[in-house]
């Protein structure tokens, strides 16, 4: 019985060879095949293009600023989460997960529609009398990284609450017995056990930054173009696919790599609880 | 002492709420938006009315990306729930290394930037002469689903002992009968909660659909996608109301169904 049903996984495995490892493949060797520039010098150009340094740049800038700003917002929900019943803590990751169920245009236009100069907030601040000119809270980093943050935040709670949970309140309780004052208990016994989740939850949020698209194209100006901005740029406005396939293999590389430390202290699979 | 312990902890209670509220509350605005008569998405909205609704339902676009996309979710569902659920089935039997990377493989697409795995399927269709066809879409997009099918089943598998399948077959029943009459009605909860997902994943899908696409086939998001590139119209607003309302209905009958397998 054992080995029998294995079989079932080969359909499944012989799509994604063709579909998703296949492909990547093909898309690797396209700058090669072009033969403008032979095969790797095309890579070492891309790197030293300033215009492409400069998106590379704010590609890691911003992926940095979410990154940090996505623990500091789900680091204390986290452990909030974390020090619930069970049964309340299920409602309350419901809703933290919410927004992954939501269609990411809409969220973005909803953003949109939140920070333009007629949009809510401004209409707040003009009518409380706070400002007399409408504040730019679009079209810039700031922009961005709010509606960034706003995707990647769930992942980032999910992953330190999954080893939050973990960890038992006794501990920092014993550690206050015995005369440490709850926030010395707090930092000397809890955070310490609760860092792999920490590095996971970073290391997730900045390498799923790092490919955003549909974000910084619409919510942010043209100094907000991120890679993935631009290989969708090269693509439907320039036509350049060969560019397009240098820098998107550039970025999985990129991505790879950073998994390849992500994996050494997380499980994988705990991504996809986040949405199920 | 105790005192202070629950001070911090309002401190963070409300921290933490203040940042739940962040997740949930600014797309729900696009609800009041929508029932806005002022096209400039005033808010609190000054007259109310349903004009962007009209506007959606008796403009042929909408209607026709809209169809394109109930279509290619419901197509995408299906080939990654046969699929994943295959795939789920045979992991649940497998142990050790090989079955970690298998895992892997079937995750990757989902931190694999988007980007990446639409302009790869672009030059793979490019080869093909595929590119601008449905097909490729609906291919392209269960690579995306599939990483939800097969770990909601696999996840539904894990509590289900084999013996089960064992005892059915010791007592003459064929492969195809165990599966339909004992495995299935156990992992129904992982497969429905896994087609659910696999059709939020393609209806929500973007990239791809904006890279593999032809022109007479614009799924809803890309629609909406084109139409902000000119300006920010409320008709969106009234099409992201309805699309997050049927999101919300999904969550529910998702909980339901957690709720049902659970008591189980």
């Amino acid at each position: 019985m054992k080995q029998k049903t294995a079989w079932l996984i080969f359909p499944c495995l012989a799509y994604l060879l063709v579909m998703y490892v296949l492909p990547t493949a093909i898309m690797f060797m396209a700058p090669f095949e072009a033969g403008i520039a032979p095969g790797l010098t095309s890579f070492g150009q891309a790197l030293q293009e300033p215009s492409y340094q400069r998106v590379m740049g704010t590609t890691f800038e911003i992926s940095l600023v979410v990154t940090i700003g996505c623990i500091l917002l789900g680091y204390p929900t986290a452990y909030y989460l974390s020090r619930m019943e069970t049964q309340r803590a299920r409602i309350y990751l419901m809703l933290v997960t919410f927004p992954l169920w939501t269609s990411l245009l809409v969220r973005t236009y909803a953003w949109i529609a939140l920070l333009q100069d007629a949009g809510i907030i401004n209409s707040f601040l003009m009518q409380s009398g706070l400002t007399e000119q409408p504040v730019k809270l679009l079209y810039n980093q700031v922009s961005v990284a709010i509606g960034m943050v706003q995707i990647l935040l769930p992942y980032a709670i999910i992953t330190m609450y999954a080893v939050m949970v973990g960890i038992r309140s006794r501990l920092v309780q014993t550690a206050q017995i015995l005369g440490a004052s709850p926030s010395r208990a707090f930092l000397h016994i809890f955070v310490p056990l609760s860092l792999p989740g920490l590095s996971a939850a970073a290391l997730l949020v900045f390498i799923m930054g790092l490919g955003f698209f549909v974000t910084p194209a619409l919510l942010g100006g043209r100094r907000e173009t991120m890679i993935g901005t631009l290989i969708q740029q090269q693509v439907v406005l320039m036509g350049d696919w060969n560019s397009a396939a240098i820098l998107s293999a550039l970025l999985l590389v990129a991505t790879i790599v950073l998994l390849g430390v992500y994996s050494r202290f997380a499980k994988l699979s705990n991504l996809v609880s986040v949405r199920g | 002492m105790l005192d202070r312990r629950r001070n911090t902890s309002i401190k963070t209670s409300i921290f933490a709420h203040c940042v739940i509220a962040f997740l949930v509350v600014p797309t729900l605005m696009v609800i009041p938006i929508s029932f806005n008569d002022n096209q400039y998405l005033k808010f609190p909205p000054t007259d109310l009315s349903l004009r962007w609704y009209e506007e959606f339902w008796s403009n042929p676009d909408w209607l026709r990306a809209t169809w394109t996309s109930l279509l290619t979710a419901c197509t995408v569902t299906v080939l990654a729930t046969v699929l994943g659920t295959m795939a789920a089935l045979g992991l649940s039997r497998m142990v050790g290394p090989g079955k970690k990377l298998l895992i892997g493989l079937i995750i990757s697409p989902l931190i694999v930037p988007t980007v990446s795995l639409a302009l790869a399927l672009y030059f793979f269709f490019a080869k093909l002469h595929m590119v601008g066809t449905w097909v490729a879409v609906i291919l392209g997009q269960t690579v995306l689903a599939l990483p939800f099918t097969v770990l909601n089943v696999h996840g539904s598998l894990q509590s289900f002992p084999a013996t089960l399948e064992r005892a059915a077959s010791t007592l003459g029943a064929g492969p195809v009968t165990t599966f339909f009459r004992i495995t299935m009605p156990i992992i129904r909860p992982g497969i429905v909660a896994g087609a659910l997902f696999a059709f939020l994943v393609s209806f929500d899908e973007f990239i791809i659909a904006l890279f593999l696409a032809g022109p007479g086939m614009t799924t809803l998001p890309v629609q909406m996608w084109n139409t902000m590139q000119l300006y920010i119209s409320p008709t969106i607003a009234a099409v992201s109301s309805m699309i997050t309302g049927i999101t919300i209905l999904a969550f529910v009958l998702m909980t339901a169904f957690g709720r049902r397998s659970k008591a189980k």
